[in-house]
């Protein structure tokens, strides 16, 4: 399976309904949305998985961080799921998307998914795992390799 | 000349001015300029840095002026102060901002709104390039070069290019409709970003690009808040819904009974602007409430789940199919038809390519007027013109529909025939005198013959390969040259382009002309070597001169001796055949390659000869270049009056048609002219001017000129000190370009000029080619003409031949005419609108007007004769134009002068009054318009019989007289004077007793108006009384 090399994470954001969200991506496919915690690897995280998914990280901004937008856009996540995830798929021109959240989003990102099930394809919720970027490679890597079979790709 | 600038300027190693010089490497100039570009990147880059702070409306008209290529929006922009102040205080923060959203959200209004407000508040200059025509993700780049003004000659890849031209230059792009292009535009736009750090980019699409940086912004639907409970504080969305229902109804107005009704079709269609046009576009047959229902229907059926709203783009696709169920099966059909087309289309493209079963090519205007007024087409205007457009969003549904119907494969090949008839017209025109005209009509089809060329590639290659060749003119015309080779090198690996035909002649040439362009020697030359013997065996003897005189070009790039001989192997037949545009090229490029060898007294015999012809060819920029050619060489050979009379020559012609590059040439000639004539302050402004005009295009001077100008420039600053010469200059690099060529033509007029005509003034020898005399449209016309009757029974005829209905089409075609016959000087749409549909609302005016007058060029049979000059449309008949109230009137208003003169030409007033049949258009359905000219025609019939009686009394014809009273008081029973002139003229004529029977007609007549007769009227009954003489 072939990788993307770190400089091919792009840093760019989201300006849905007022409200600011930044966000990586890496690759280019099929949309896989990465709902995480997103501690400050994750730039790395991306850049370690396949290159034929199009990978969307958005990045929860930092609660003490001056930027009110994003400040905003965090709360909303937890207030209005639906509304931010739908909102941060359109922006991007998304019609359909995989979800691989982890236990802070999994249960919105699945009742999500069962409102709208014309925007998601699948949701795949991470265990709870390490800390460290390994962990979280390895098992956003695995539910990749779970997605791809589910595409039928390599 | 001074001694200090003494230079013997022919022992300077001649060269080739004329082909591309490339530019060093790395030096980051693109490499090969032979371009004549960038006036309006001049203009656009030169742009103040602050104009005012002017908000919204106010600042639309000096924007666009500041942004290059945006759309002229067709109605009110309605509300979102609250998106665009976040779209500009977003730009402050990101140099990439992607307005996404769902087809039909209002991206591109929304776009053009905030960019034109932030560039009349900035003064930042930009461009607007609009990417929904491209089809190809490798012509991005160039599209944003056409947008930018700039021409693609230089061989360049075109992001390398802009990157060049832009540097650090604070500059505004915007990508509008780049959803299909995205991995191209993102590439694209993440080069510029990185090259350009000064340059910010607008992109509407509906996904992101995903390139760093990016800040996507989802366009929000409008506003379904209201602010108050009145119409001027509804919602953006009630707001857009009422101002698109005033274009199909302009009475339309938002009620308390009515208010509901609409508000819920906006909540329906989500606030999604497109839809909500499609829906306000359908009041004309049904009410707000009908619409509300239906929609209603349409969307339980789609909108079942757990949510409560549908997908926006699945709301707009709703929306789509039931604007689209409402058309009748022939607009149907039409609508579907016209998604063949890409960019916009005339009304005669739509006629060939939308016709056939169950459409007659006769109702397809009005079946395409009916779509404007559903909002799914647009009619936009330009020179005068109306083209039909359909929104990207609306094409796609449209081409699906095609699809539907199993077309696509049979309108693509008539799209295909119809712009490769146009391309096969227009190619013998574009070396005569009528390439501007033929430029002017093919530009705006360019996206259609992009298509045309895309789907013939596949569709029909032999075709494609045709249309191809025939291209040749216009891609070296407007300097799409990158585009132009590619295609050539495609078109010749068909398998369809190996034979040698004469097709793959056509080929050849123009990919081996191009190459010789761009310095590409021995490419050149191999491809045209095969065009030559394949051009000789099919005989084609245009082609066939074409090819050598490129040839010429690339054998003398490498200093092949045999270029003398393959220029004058062309040259007879040139002559023979009077084929100036090669001739001239012809004898120019003898002139170099003369020079070339050290023959500067033959070079400049050559070009002289080469100017001749270019001046009776025609065309300025032919003639400019040729003069500036003549006048460099003629300096080389220290003949410096001539020279800079030649050049005073060339800038005054190129004035007439810009070609950048050769005006900074020509200011460094004339300020090496100004070093020679010791005025070295302005040789050094000169210098500096052209300098400018280089740094704003990106070229570096060509190595022959740096040769030619090095000497002078360093005389100059030694002459001037270093010091004061960069002060000059500097001041030169500020000057505007007319400033600049002002100066040029003072210092040239300074100097002094040779007191004889220049010989390469006598062109006695030559003579206009046939062709271009042919092709002048108003020479040939054959007169007469129009002759209209309106004063009675209105008659047209054309050519002799009366129209009848079925010519007309409709009545106000009729009454288009007529108002333009009335108003000689002509009309705006505007005027014309308020005259003939008071009613309608400015969309429906821009309609109404392009459908009458279609019509009317039509039943003209002549479209020249209506023409749009500033603003108005008038009428140019080529020919005598009868219009029997203008003649009466001018025969009368004359007439009446005359009298007041004491010679009234009673035989003249009599003819002129036999054109009276009646009133003016009197029975006609026309509008108010035409009582003010009805009641002065009137009046002026009723002072001429009035004057006519008194003079035909006058001069004893009694019977004469009587009969123009007699009309005057049928006119006006209440006109004392004919009843007098009556008296008169029977008494005289002895028949007393009818006059005395005048008079108590009058009495009668005035009695029942409760008056009585005049004092006068009185006096002259009493003098029949007593018999005396009247």
């Amino acid at each position: 399976m072939s990788h993307v090399i770190p400089g091919d994470v792009v840093h760019a954001s989201v300006v849905a309904g007022g409200l600011r969200t930044p966000y990586l991506a890496a690759g280019r496919g099929p949309a896989v949305i990465l709902l995480s915690r997103a501690p400050s690897w994750l730039a790395t995280v991306l850049s370690a998985v396949p290159r034929h998914f199009h990978v969307l990280a958005p990045v929860p901004a930092a609660p003490e961080g001056n930027d009110t937008d994003g400040a905003t856009a965090h709360d909303s996540r937890r207030a209005d799921f639906p509304g931010w995830i739908d909102g941060f798929l359109d922006a991007l021109g998304i019609t359909q998307a995989w979800i691989v959240a982890d236990a802070r989003f999994g249960d919105a990102s699945l009742a999500y998914s069962a409102a709208a099930p014309e925007r998601v394809r699948a949701v795949v919720v991470l265990q709870e795992g390490g800390q460290e970027p390994e962990d979280t490679t390895a098992e956003i890597t695995r539910s990749l390799i779970g997605i791809a079979a589910a595409l039928d790709r390599p | 000349m001074t001694a200090r600038t003494r230079i013997d300027w022919r022992m300077t190693s001649p060269s080739f001015p004329f082909a591309v010089r490339p530019a060093p490497r790395g030096t980051g100039v693109p490499r090969g300029e032979f371009r004549r570009t960038g006036s309006n990147f001049k203009r656009a880059m030169t742009a103040p840095d602050a104009i005012s702070s002017t908000p919204s409306g106010q600042a639309t008209e000096q924007a666009s002026a500041l942004l290059r290529g945006a759309p002229a929006p067709l109605t009110a922009f309605i509300g979102r102060d609250h998106e665009i102040a976040a779209i500009r205080a977003a730009l402050a923060s990101t140099r990439l901002l992607t307005l996404t959203g769902a087809g039909g959200s209002g991206k591109t209004r929304l776009a053009l709104e905030a960019v034109t407000r932030e560039v009349a508040a900035s003064g930042l200059a930009g461009a607007w390039v609009e990417l929904a025509p491209v089809l190809d993700p490798a012509l991005v780049g160039d599209a944003v070069l056409a947008a930018m003004g700039l021409r693609d000659e230089a061989d360049v890849p075109a992001l390398e290019r802009l990157v060049s031209l832009l540097g650090d230059r604070r500059f505004l792009l915007v990508l509008d409709n780049a959803e299909h292009l995205v991995d191209a535009c993102a590439a694209f736009v993440d080069g510029l970003l990185r090259g350009a750090p000064a340059l910010r980019i607008v992109v509407t699409s509906r996904s992101a690009l995903g390139v760093a940086g990016e800040t996507a912004w989802l366009v929000p639907p409008l506003s379904q808040r209201a602010s108050g409970g009145d119409a001027a504080n509804a919602s953006e969305a009630v707001q857009l819904f009422v101002q698109s229902a005033r274009a199909v109804q302009p009475a339309f107005r938002l009620t308390s009974a009515n208010r509901q009704a609409v508000e819920q079709v906006c909540a329906r269609l989500d606030g999604l602007p497109l839809a909500l046009e499609l829906a306000a576009a359908r009041l004309r047959v049904l009410t707000p409430e009908q619409i509300a229902a239906r929609l209603d229907d349409r969307f339980r059926l789609l909108s079942t789940g757990n949510r409560a709203a549908l997908p926006r783009h699945q709301t707009l696709r709703a929306a789509m199919d039931w604007s689209y169920g409402l058309l009748e099966a022939q607009e149907r059909r039409v609508f579907a038809r016209l998604a063949a087309f890409r960019g916009s289309f005339t009304l005669e493209a739509a006629e060939f390519v939308c016709a056939g079963d169950p459409v007659a090519a006769d109702d397809v205007l009005d079946i395409l007027s009916a779509l404007v007024d559903q909002s799914l087409v647009d009619v936009i205007e330009s020179s005068g013109l109306a083209r039909y457009r359909l929104l990207e969003t609306v094409r796609e549904y449209a081409s699906e529909r095609l699809a539907e119907c199993g077309e696509v494969e049979s309108r693509a090949r008539l799209h295909a025939e119809l712009f490769g008839a146009l391309a096969s017209e227009a190619a013998p025109h574009f070396r005569t005198t009528q390439r501007p005209a033929w430029l002017a009509r093919l530009l705006p089809e360019l996206d259609n013959l992009r298509y045309a060329l895309a789907w013939s590639r596949e569709g029909d290659p032999q075709t494609h390969v045709r249309i191809v060749g025939l291209l040749h003119w216009f891609w070296f015309s407007t300097g799409q040259w990158p585009e132009a080779r590619q295609r050539l090198r495609d078109a010749l690996a068909l398998p369809v382009a190996q034979a040698p035909t004469h097709d793959r002649a056509a080929l050849l040439f123009s990919a081996g002309s191009l190459a010789a362009l761009q310095a590409h020697s021995a490419e050149a030359r191999a491809l045209l070597e095969e065009a030559e013997v394949i051009a000789d065996r099919v005989d084609d003897q245009v082609l066939l001169a074409d090819v050598r005189n490129f040839l010429a070009m690339a054998l003398n790039q490498t200093a092949d001796p045999a270029t003398e001989a393959v220029l004058l192997r062309a040259r007879t037949w040139m002559r023979e055949h009077n084929d100036l545009y090669s001739l001239r090229l012809n004898y120019l490029l003898h002139g170099v390659a003369l020079m070339a060898r050290g023959d500067l007294a033959g070079a400049i015999e050559a070009s002289e000869e080469g100017v001749r012809v270019a001046r009776v060819f025609g065309l300025d920029r032919e003639l400019a270049i040729a003069l500036q050619q003549l006048a460099t060489i003629v300096a080389r050979s220290g003949d410096w009056p001539r020279a800079r009379a030649l050049l005073r020559d060339a800038l005054v012609t190129m004035r007439r048609d810009p070609l950048l590059l050769f005006i900074s040439r020509g200011l460094e000639l004339m300020g090496s002219c100004a070093v020679v004539g010791d005025e070295p302050a302005d040789a050094a402004r000169l210098y500096g001017a052209a300098q400018a005009i280089r740094d704003a295009m990106g070229a570096l001077m060509w190595s022959v000129d740096r040769e030619q100008h090095a000497p002078f420039m360093d005389a100059a600053r030694a002459s001037l000190g270093v010091a004061e010469f960069e002060r000059l200059h500097a001041a030169g690099r500020a000057m505007d370009r007319d400033a600049a060529i002002d100066l040029a033509l003072a210092v040239g007029e300074r100097l002094g000029a040779p007191t004889t005509p220049d010989r390469s003034t006598d062109t006695a020898e030559y003579e206009i080619p046939e062709l271009a005399r042919r092709a002048v449209p108003r020479s040939t016309t054959p007169a007469p003409a129009v002759a209209v009757r309106a004063l009675g029974a209105l008659e047209v005829a054309v050519d002799g031949t009366p129209l009848s209905e079925r010519n007309w089409g409709y009545a106000k075609t009729r009454e288009l005419l007529l108002f333009l016959l009335v108003h000689e000087d002509g009309r705006t749409r505007e005027q014309v609108g308020a005259a003939l549909w008071p009613e309608a609302s400015s969309a429906q005016v821009r309609n109404n007007f392009h459908v009458a007058l279609h019509h009317l060029r039509r039943a003209l049979h002549h479209a020249e004769w209506v023409r749009f000059e500033r603003d108005r449309y008038r009428l140019d008949v080529q020919g005598a134009v009868r219009f029997d109230a203008r003649d009466f009137e001018d025969a009368v208003t004359k007439a009446m002068r005359a009298a007041r003169r004491g010679a009234f030409p009673v035989d003249a007033v009599r003819d002129a009054l036999s054109l009276y049949r009646g009133d003016f258009l009197d029975g006609e359905p026309v509008g108010d318009w035409h009582f003010e000219v009805r009641d002065r025609l009137a009046r002026l019939h009723a002072d001429a019989l009035a004057a006519s009686g008194a003079a035909l009394l006058s001069a004893g014809r009694h019977d004469e007289a009587i009969a123009a009273a007699e009309q005057l008081v049928a006119k006006d029973p209440l006109s004392e004077g004919g009843y007098r002139t009556l008296m008169m003229a029977r008494a005289r004529g002895g028949d007393r007793d009818g006059a005395l029977r005048e008079f108590r007609r009058l009495e009668a007549v005035l009695r029942r108006e409760g008056s009585a007769p005049a004092r006068e009227s009185a006096e002259l009954y009493q003098r029949l009384q007593r018999a005396e003489a009247v």
